[in-house]
């Protein structure tokens, strides 16, 4: 079978591109490290790729904000991004790459393609790396989703992930387009405060779609859990599950496929 | 045209419009009074001694010639306590009681000896890179540095913790043929950070610069992606003045590129970052006691992005074997690294540097201090002529600097100029091993001998509770979760046992283990490695030989308990002291090397690198030294064989047996009950090394066989603080018999048995059906059964009488243990929603 | 930029610098500033306690020619975040909305010969919105203190607080 070519997004200050990598060959996919300089230069194109993923990090220190940068650096070098999302073809950006996506105004999706929303300093001031509890909406029908289980548990590091959004009628429409596809939750599955909502985000908000469902930012690192061995509690051997991150990459494949 | 009498010697070295307009006019040295040259050194702050200034201006007089400024920065910078470890490095006449021993070189003859004896076949590379090199499997190696920052974080703590970040990074990268940053480590002494006391003008309150300090490790490691997983922090009000701050790396690199080889006609080409007027005397700076009108000069921010760039271009380059040498641009900028590389050239050595091609900040830099700059982010490579093209390409695409700045030679000279000016040219030799040697004296006095063995504590049993309570809370023990939370511990994703454990992510891990597995996509290959630290500077107030044995224990101790192999354990040493020209000073640190050296043997376990940071000290108004407690970190590393066997520290289910593993004494020398109680309580604890040894290996192969379900190292506050820390972690909890608890005769009491600090001691829980076949994997090694988890979230112990001695709530436990350093760092109203 | 050869460093005097043109970046009025809180937090730890809240903002010094509507666009594109920030450029006389009754203003920057990783990203970011790089940019930090200090309390404010002498410059405003 063939191995779809996947594009993984970096720059200067990307960090998380080799778990990336190593998670999308696990799930049967042939991963390809682009610089932003070979798109920004034409040599490659992103039609080239049956998928994109920004991973995390610091792109160019976060310096200004965090994802900034970058976000402008798309806007004004890769602008067939845009086009390739309405392709129908699967984006993911994990935690700087949900920033990357939502300051370059392709999350929330607007008509104007503007920013709508913004992921903004934590509550609590502070980077923090943590296990959280995250309920899936299962109503989404989401490519990236099928298959998991409605609880499951991914790690967050940021500094920058609260989700806030310029007007109440953003949310509105992320709801009403079944877009919000994680929220953060406590052990019961109950919307609750810090530290289960590690960030301080808007009705619990951890993850988001474009209503085609085929863009996706996550703040939380599904790359992370790729292996039992990734989760926090395995040695407790309450639990023999595979890591869930996987099924994520595994269901990107298997969609690119298609 | 190298001779020196027919070059044009460029006088004073500085360029015409530089901002130095008044820098003294350039003396001629020959004529020069040993007077004469010491004000001209404190002038200049090369902080050479007069021995040494001796020595040089007896080489340029037998060159006939003057020197330029350039060659004497060259030559301060290269015999620098901080690049030649001289002190460390010399004769020494050693004075202890009564008896005297010499030593020729201390640091051969201590820590580097038993490496040698041992001749283990996995160590790859030792004290002679930027790191130690040791075997990881048949095709990988890891490489190891841990390094001081303490002078630029006293004085700006958030650059100063920055840099160090990257620049031990870049003795990673500039290991071997470079290796891949996968691991960081931090350990820290601080002032406590609600010290109330005086402080002189000038020097940061203690809470500010631990928050800082944090601050610039989260940012460098989180920046460059790589997972600060391990560390320590002890806190003592005697480094107010001077705080320390160790930061480590570990690297991970294909066994091929373990060893450089530079030949002559290889380019030298310096890449990353680009040099300015950053740090200018930062190598002097760092050996030079601070007082109040410390140079402030020195001091510089991190550019983290830059030297992931840097990072990016150079793994590249590596696996494209387009260099055949590297090393990093740490203290000494250019003329250290350079002249570092230049001694591996061919056979006489060799570089002829040409400075004009050197990427800069800023215009008006004087050539000699573009020589010595310290700007971060910076490296030197040795590349053949024909790969150069494709080293640019690739730099180019990630968007750091190359600029080829001359060729190594065969010459045995290292030439230096800049347009038509030579600014140095020296012989290698002189530069290496001119400086001259002199012996000095160091004398220790032994703790007496006569101290108490037996000591009743029974008065205290009404306190049990409120001694633990204080211990948990006591802030060398209380939970770090405020630290560990802002680093990302998870990058990379290999952080399979991570340093804050249990169910609820929050208990104290003994260490983490790394599972390289991700970074080199063999994700069947599940072999690991773990490090572990042990620091105690409270013991070596009372005899540091004790104190090296007890760190020595307490590393190796930390990796045992998650699942790694002691027996290929290699170890690196950290020496941070005070005013070593006293004998004093200079007598507990030989002292302590010494212990290095009998643990290092006793255990079998090799040292592979090491660093030292000498004059922490502080010079008040009044003139009066004060140093720094002698402070010896010892980091250890050793390869987990299987990371799906590894264990963490919380107690997993109810109804298990509990093991106290190890031999228990009296051991209240330096003891948190000590500082409870105020009062001395004897010496500090003596490892047995034999015991100590057979208990680890023994514990270790039980680990590693999968009897073992958790296990924690004693350490702070004993039995109580230990077992305390396990239920908490996983909210299952223990009942404890201390009539089970086998012990030495002059143990008496119950407040005794729970707060004794004997090392190298283990709190394991069994699997109940695992019960018989630990017993049997342990035999021969000193162990109690002394009582069960339990499911109900109370600690409890039960007396030498039979009664019930203590029954506290881990709820309230937790509280005591998690509330210190979010209170002392974040001031008010911080506890909203915490825990909850 | 390499050294210049030692015949040309001698010649002549440099060409004047362009212009500095400031933006200075502030959370928007009902958005919560969350350093800002944190900075509230600590004051207690050094006895101030007449301080109500304050406010944080970022100052960028760029360098260079630009027009007004340039500097706008910086702000607006680069600088300030759409949804949770505005900005105000140097020439714009409105002073801070949430200045309103007592308060100190303590501007801290970093002194010119130590590096600012912050400006040289923001320097090179500016080219991907089509305009020339910037000669220089420097970033600096403006702290609102709303409340009664005396003079002394914000001296220790400003060394044990928010800056450090050895590579910092402060400005001290009060009204």
């Amino acid at each position: 079978m063939k191995k779809p070519k996947i594009m993984i997004l970096r720059t200067a200050g990307t960090n998380c591109d080799v778990e990336t990598a190593t998670a999308l060959k696990m799930a049967d996919a042939s991963p390809e490290l682009v610089h932003i300089t070979e798109l920004a230069g034409k040599k490659k194109s992103v039609f080239d790729y049956a998928a994109i993923v920004i991973p995390g990090g610091f792109s160019y220190g976060d310096d200004v904000a965090a994802g900034k940068i970058l976000a402008n650096e798309i806007k004004a070098h890769v602008k067939d991004l845009r086009g390739f999302v309405r392709s129908g073809r699967p984006v993911i950006g994990i935690c700087n790459g949900f920033q990357v996506l939502v300051k370059a105004g392709l999350l929330p999706q607007s008509i104007a393609g503007d920013q709508t929303a913004t992921l903004t300093i934590n509550d609590s001031n502070k980077f923090e790396t943590r296990w959280v509890r995250l309920r899936v909406n299962l109503q989404s029908g989401s490519l990236f989703t099928q298959g998991l289980p409605e609880m499951i548990e991914l790690p967050v590091a940021h500094g920058e992930g609260k989700f806030v959004v310029k007007s109440p009628k953003v949310l509105e429409s992320l709801k009403k387009s079944r877009s919000i596809l994680m929220q953060y939750v406590n052990e019961e599955g109950k919307f609750s405060g810090y530290p289960y909502n590690p960030n301080g985000s808007l009705f619990n908000i951890a993850a988001i779609t474009n209503p085609d469902g085929n863009c996706l930012g996550m703040m939380p690192h599904p790359e992370r859990y790729t292996s039992r061995y990734h989760h926090p509690n395995w040695t407790r051997q309450t639990f023999c599950k595979e890591g869930v991150g996987l099924e994520i990459f595994r269901n990107t494949v298997k969609y690119a496929l298609n | 045209m190298t001779t020196a009498t027919k070059v044009k010697l460029a006088g004073n070295g500085t360029s015409n419009n530089s901002a130095k307009a008044h820098a003294p006019v350039w003396p001629t040295w020959s004529t020069l009074s040993p007077r004469a040259l010491a004000d001209l050194d404190a002038a200049y702050g090369w902080s050479l001694d007069a021995d040494e200034l001796k020595t040089v201006q007896a080489h340029f007089i037998g060159l006939k010639r003057e020197p330029v400024r350039a060659e004497i920065e060259t030559l301060a910078q290269t015999w620098s306590e901080h690049c030649s470890h001289k002190t460390f490095r010399s004769a020494v006449k050693y004075k202890e009681g009564r008896s005297t021993k010499r030593f020729k070189n201390l640091l051969k003859e201590t820590i580097m000896e038993p490496t040698k004896k041992l001749k283990k076949k996995w160590c790859l590379s030792v004290f002679e890179d930027n790191a130690g090199i040791i075997a990881f499997d048949k095709k990988w190696a890891l490489a190891y540095k841990v390094e001081t920052h303490n002078h630029p974080c006293a004085v700006e703590p958030y650059g100063g913790a920055e840099t160090g970040v990257g620049g031990v990074i870049r003795d990673i990268l500039g290991a071997g043929l470079g290796a891949k940053p996968v691991m960081n480590t931090d350990v820290f002494c601080f002032c406590p950070p609600d010290y109330k006391g005086y402080l002189p003008e000038g020097i940061l309150h203690p809470r500010r610069t631990m928050s800082s300090v944090v601050e610039g490790v989260r940012d460098y490691g989180n920046r460059m992606g790589i997972p600060t997983a391990a560390g320590a922090i002890w806190f003592d009000e005697a480094y107010k003045m001077n705080p320390l701050v160790f930061v480590g790396t570990i690297g991970i690199m294909p066994r091929s590129a373990v060893k450089k080889s530079i030949h002559p006609g290889d380019l030298i080409v310096a890449v990353g970052g680009k040099t300015g007027r950053d740090g200018l005397h930062g190598a002097t700076f760092s050996s030079a006691a601070i007082d109040d009108t410390t140079s402030t000069s020195a001091v510089q921010v991190g550019h983290a992005i830059e030297e992931k760039r840097l990072l990016d271009a150079l793994l590249k380059a590596r696996d494209k074997n387009l260099y055949r040498g590297l090393t990093d641009c740490g203290a000494g900028g250019f003329s250290s690294a350079i002249g570092e590389m230049a001694s591996l050239s061919g056979r006489k050595g060799g570089a002829c540097v040409r400075l004009d091609a050197a990427a800069l900040k800023t215009s008006d830099l004087s050539p000699w201090e573009i020589w010595v700059s310290e700007s971060q982010e910076r490296m030197v490579l040795a590349v053949p002529k024909k790969n150069l093209r494709a080293l640019q390409g690739i730099f180019a695409g990630e968007g750091s600097e190359v600029s080829v700045l001359g060729e190594f030679t065969n010459t045995g000279c290292l030439e230096v100029s800049f347009g038509d000016e030579t600014l140095v040219n020296l012989d290698l030799k002189f530069l290496h091993d001119g400086n001259p040697q002199r012996e000095r004296n160091a004398s220790f006095t032994p703790p007496p001998k006569n101290l108490p063995k037996k000591v009743k504590r029974s008065e205290d049993r009404s306190k049990i509770t409120e001694i633990l309570h204080w211990s948990l809370a006591n802030l060398n023990t209380c939970s770090r979760e405020w630290v560990i939370r802002q680093y990302d511990h998870e990058v990379q994703g290999g952080t399979v046992i991570k340093p804050l454990q249990g169910l609820h992510h929050d208990g104290p891990g003994d260490a983490p283990v790394l599972w390289p597995g991700i970074v080199t996509g063999e994700v069947e290959n599940f072999k690991g490695f773990t490090v572990g630290h042990g620091l105690n500077p409270s013991y070596g107030k009372l005899d540091p030989y004790a104190m090296a044995l007890i760190a020595v224990d307490e590393a190796l101790g930390n990796l045992v308990c998650v699942g790694g192999d002691p027996t290929k354990a290699a170890l690196l040493d950290n020496f941070c002291w005070g005013d070593v020209n006293d004998p004093e000073q200079l007598g507990g640190l030989v002292r302590a090397a010494l212990g290095c050296k009998d643990a290092a043997l006793g255990f079998q376990t090799p040292f592979i690198s090491g660093k030292d940071s000498l004059h922490n000290v502080y010079t008040d108004a009044k003139g009066k030294k004060h140093s720094i407690p002698g402070t010896l970190l010892i980091s250890a590393i050793a390869p987990v064989d299987d990371i799906r066997k590894a264990v963490t520290m919380d107690f997993k289910a109810p109804n298990n047996p509990v093991f106290l593993v190890g031999p228990t004494n009296e051991d209240f020398g330096g003891s948190l009950y000590e500082q409870w109680k105020g009062t001395p309580q004897g010496a500090a604890p003596q490892v047995n090394i034999k015991t100590a040894k057979k208990t680890l290996w023994t514990l270790s192969a039980a680990i590693r066989k999968g009897l073992v379900f958790s296990a924690h190292n004693l350490s702070e506050g004993g039995l109580a603080v230990a077992a305390a820390e396990m239920a908490i972690a996983g909210d299952v909890s223990i009942d404890i018999d201390l009539d089970d608890v086998t012990r030495s005769k002059n143990l008496l009491d119950n407040v005794s048995i729970l707060f004794t600090e004997s090392p190298s001691r283990f709190l394991v829980e069994v699997k109940a059906e695992k019960e018989k076949a630990f017993l049997k994997a342990m035999r021969g090694a000193p162990l109690c059964r002394i009582g069960q988890t339990i499911a109900n979230p109370v600690l409890r112990v039960t007396g030498l009488d039979g009664t019930r001695l203590l029954e506290e709530s881990l709820h309230d436990l937790k509280k005591s243990w998690q509330g210190t350093l979010p209170r002392m760092l974040e001031g008010e109203s911080n506890d909203k929603g915490r825990n909850a | 930029m390499r050294a210049a050869a030692p015949a040309r460093r001698n010649s002549g005097k440099p060409a004047p610098e362009p212009p500095k043109n400031l933006i200075e970046v502030v959370p928007k009025i009902g958005v919560t500033d969350v350093p800002g809180e944190a900075a509230l937090r600590q004051l207690p730890l050094l006895d101030i306690k007449t301080v109500r809240e304050v406010r944080i903002s970022t100052i960028y010094e760029v360098t260079g020619k630009y027009s007004s509507s340039h500097i706008n666009q910086i702000a607006r594109e680069l600088l300030a975040d759409p949804i949770t920030q505005e900005y105000k450029v140097e020439r714009s006389a409105t002073p801070n909305a949430f200045l309103m009754g007592p308060h100190v203003r303590v501007e801290v920057w970093l002194k010119k010969t130590v590096s600012d990783p912050i400006g040289e990203s923001t320097q090179r970011a500016i080219t991907s919105l089509g305009l020339a790089e910037p000669v220089r940019v420097r970033t600096g930090r403006a702290f609102h203190f709303i409340g009664r200090l005396s003079k002394p309390q914000i001296e220790k404010l400003v060394l044990k607080l928010l800056s450090n002498p050895v590579i910092h410059l402060t400005k001290v405003t009060q009204r």
